[in-house]
């Protein structure tokens, strides 16, 4: 994405390196297909445990009345969270003018596109009768932030959608017609999307102003799609969810696991899809001081969050706080906080722990906790309502989610996985023409005293 | 049988209570259907009789199967349910007695060296009256309700005498007792007096119970009468102004004007976007023609 306005395009040599490089992985190979079959496995297993859900109903889950909203709800925050990373990096980052970010924006809006694409599939999971789900739309209440969560949700969904597909469309026509062992229908699907695509000026212009309105409106909806989410507990008055800082509590946590989910998937595609000249040591370097970044900003929002209304200790703040600090949750509650934030924010200060494969495991436990935050965050709440708990049984107290509940969350996990991988396995990973013009940028840079000419846009159509 | 002996502690249950009995032969059945009213009302404090596994509450539930409990009287046990106290909730609306009852054979089940006292003297009084009716008349000037209480007696309606009567309007949440218990007299009769001030719907209609106090003797007896004894409710319905809690079509216009500006604002921009695609593939359309 051009951010200084001037335009340099690649010749020819830098095209020819950069996307043999980059289009190598693009195949389906056999540790492809093997991966698909395993995935595709464990979904089907996974999809069996939804049909029992189906024919039996919630019933089969943990939930019950008091907590009604368990692991599904959980895993549909931290899937909502982990997408607005897309958000962060190519806009925000993008839009400052930082061009480091280049070879890595792709990932970016691959995993807020697969996230945020599964998201809504979660929430289907969660509700007893699927079949009236339109009724959110047809019956759907404009007070409930419920129905602005499905707008928002939609919206940065299709605007995810269009800046992965945006950036892409130069590199489907090169990839077109460089790509050799692929299948020809996967060609048709190159030409279709490419959308004619000739590396034209009038098409670069176009181009760069789409994606310039997409950037700066993709923004707000990000803001919007995780305050809302903040705003489904924020706007109920009970105790761990009446905050006023919900919203940028809930903003600042996306970040803190987007950027560990990057961190990952730049590991993963470095290694398997040897990127290594591309998805550089420095990448790492910046991204992992990122996160460092954006865990100091949670940090300080989870002190405000935990520690006003530990001072006060109102009764019933009292009750949910005991349960977290020292009681039934007191485990899950510490290992989150400090293997999950504390201690990977402080490791990460120094420069070794920067390095791809230390950014990377840490970027494990920093996801990890970030699930398990999701869920300290929505299920002790419900376990202390105002009223007291009377005439139910015993086993309703607390929330336990059962095995066929935990293989349905799996399949959702599987799901993004799969996307992820198809996604990266179709099309190229990281930008072929962003980087080249990055490359020739430099070149033009020192050779610009021995007379060469930079205008080079007919060179790149072959 | 330990029942009977006074409990030493601070939850006093007077002598006549305590001597209460169940009407009934605790048997297999009532213990299981007392299980399975113990599992849903009582298990959430007092945990599984015999495993000690109850709420940590102040004061602390106990386990029914341990000598605290088993030491009260059937009676007392019976009136602990029934009345509660403090955090121990009263069942009198819950449960009927003779589930109640049906909890206590339950909780007895797990001492072995219980033997149950059956109250059979109270059983043969009750064979009076085959059927209870109680009607309820308005006395406008004198701010009186007066129930008559009639008793069916080999095909003849007779008044039934000296039998606690109380009448309470029906209100949101629960219901407001008016005046006190009464006991009728000879004629089956008593009189309750209402207040001026009670608070009726948009018509002024109070809906009222009639019921006899006696559960044990007579079993649920009550009688549903409305009267317009009340005051206007004349307080504007909630859903009539636009508001949060309102229908879509009443919703806050803020609330309208911001979504709808918001949603078409930006997927104005998602559509100028599509169209610009559009553009992008004529322009390389053009391009291959040339």
């Amino acid at each position: 994405m051009n951010n200084t306005g001037q335009k340099y395009i690649a010749r020819k040599e830098i095209i020819d390196s950069v996307s043999s490089d980059i289009l190598r992985p693009v195949r389906q190979n056999r540790s492809f297909i093997l991966w698909m079959g395993f995935l595709g496995i464990a979904l089907i297993a996974c999809l069996y445990a939804y049909t029992i859900q189906l024919r039996e109903g919630l019933i089969v889950t943990g939930l019950r009345d008091f907590v009604s909203w368990g692991m599904y709800i959980a895993n549909f925050v931290f899937f909502v969270a982990t997408s607005l990373i897309g958000m962060l990096i190519s806009a925000v980052l993008g839009l400052i003018g930082y061009s480091w970010i280049k070879p890595i924006a792709r990932i970016a809006e691959i995993i807020a596109v697969a996230f945020a694409a599964v998201a809504g599939l979660v929430i289907i999971s969660d509700m007893g009768r699927p079949d009236r789900f339109p009724y959110l739309f047809m019956y759907g209440r404009i007070h409930s932030p419920i129905l602005w969560d499905v707008t928002v949700v939609t919206t940065y969904l299709v605007l995810s959608l269009l800046l992965y597909l945006l950036p892409l469309l130069p590199d489907l026509a090169i990839a077109k017609s460089r790509l050799k062992n692929v299948p020809g229908w996967l060609i048709k699907v190159y030409e279709i999307l490419s959308f004619k695509w000739v590396h034209s000026n009038e098409q670069y212009k176009i181009l760069f102003r789409s994606i310039r309105i997409l950037l700066i409106l993709i923004i707000p909806t990000a803001f919007a799609i995780h305050t809302v989410t903040s705003w489904l507990f924020a706007v109920t008055h009970r105790s761990g969810w009446n905050s006023t800082i919900f919203g940028p509590y809930f903003l600042t946590g996306a970040f803190v696991s987007g950027t560990a989910a990057v961190i990952i998937a730049m590991f993963f595609y470095r290694n398997n899809f040897k990127l290594k000249s591309y998805i550089t040591a420095d990448h790492f370097d910046k991204m992992a001081k990122l996160l460092v970044l954006v865990s100091v900003v949670y940090f300080y929002f989870n002190i405000n969050e935990f520690l006003v209304p530990g001072y006060k200790l109102e009764k019933f703040d009292a009750i949910h706080l005991e349960a977290l600090f020292s009681g039934h949750h007191a485990l899950l509650f510490w290992s989150t906080q400090l293997l999950g934030l504390v201690i990977p924010m402080i490791l990460l200060l120094f420069r070794k722990m920067r390095k791809p494969l230390p950014a990377a495991i840490i970027s494990v436990f920093v996801i990890a906790g970030a699930w398990m935050k999701r869920y300290i965050i929505v299920i002790p709440t419900q376990e202390h309502p105002f009223l007291p708990i009377q005439h139910v049984p015993g086993e309703w107290f607390v929330y336990k989610p059962t095995l066929t509940e935990t293989a349905i969350t799996l399949a959702s996990v599987i799901l993004v996985l799969m996307i992820i991988t198809i996604l990266s396995k179709t099309f190229p990973v990281v930008s072929i023409w962003e980087v080249a013009e990055e490359k020739e940028k430099v070149v033009a840079k020192e050779s610009s005293n021995q007379g060469y000419d930079n205008n080079g846009e007919k060179s790149i159509n072959n | 049988m330990s029942g009977l002996k006074s409990t030493a502690q601070e939850w006093e249950v007077s002598e006549d209570k305590q001597q209460r009995l169940a009407p009934f032969a605790f048997n297999d059945q009532s213990v299981t259907a007392g299980e399975e009213l113990y599992n849903t009302n009582c298990i959430s404090c007092h945990g599984n009789p015999g495993q000690g596994n109850y709420q940590q509450l102040d004061p602390i539930p106990g386990d029914p199967a341990t000598e605290k409990i088993q030491s009260n009287s059937d009676g007392s046990i019976y009136y602990k349910i029934y009345e509660g106290k403090g955090l121990m909730p009263s069942f009198r609306n819950i449960l009927a007695p003779d589930e109640i009852w049906e909890v206590v054979a339950y909780i007895r089940s797990f001492n072995d060296s219980y033997k149950q006292l059956v109250a059979e003297v109270q059983k043969l009084e009750n064979v009076r009256w085959s059927e209870i009716k109680i009607l309820l008349a308005l006395n406008r000037e004198n701010k009186e309700l007066t129930a008559t209480v009639k008793g069916l007696e080999e095909d003849k309606w007779t008044p039934v005498p000296n039998t606690g009567l109380i009448v309470a309007a029906e209100r949101y949440f629960g219901q407001l007792q008016i005046d006190e218990e009464k006991l009728t007299d000879e004629k089956g009769m008593a009189s309750f007096t209402y207040p001026e001030n009670i608070k009726g719907d948009t018509l002024g209609h109070v809906k009222l119970q009639s019921m006899l106090t006696d559960q044990d003797l007579f079993g649920r007896v009550s009688t549903d009468t409305t009267f317009r004894i009340g005051m206007l409710n004349d307080a504007q319905p909630l859903n009539k102004e636009r508001a949060l809690w309102n229908s879509n079509k009443k919703a806050p216009l803020w609330l309208i004007i911001s979504y709808i500006s918001v949603v078409l604002a930006v997927w104005g921009f998602i559509f100028y976007v599509l169209f610009q695609l559009r553009k992008i593939y004529f322009a390389g359309k053009k391009e291959t023609v040339n």
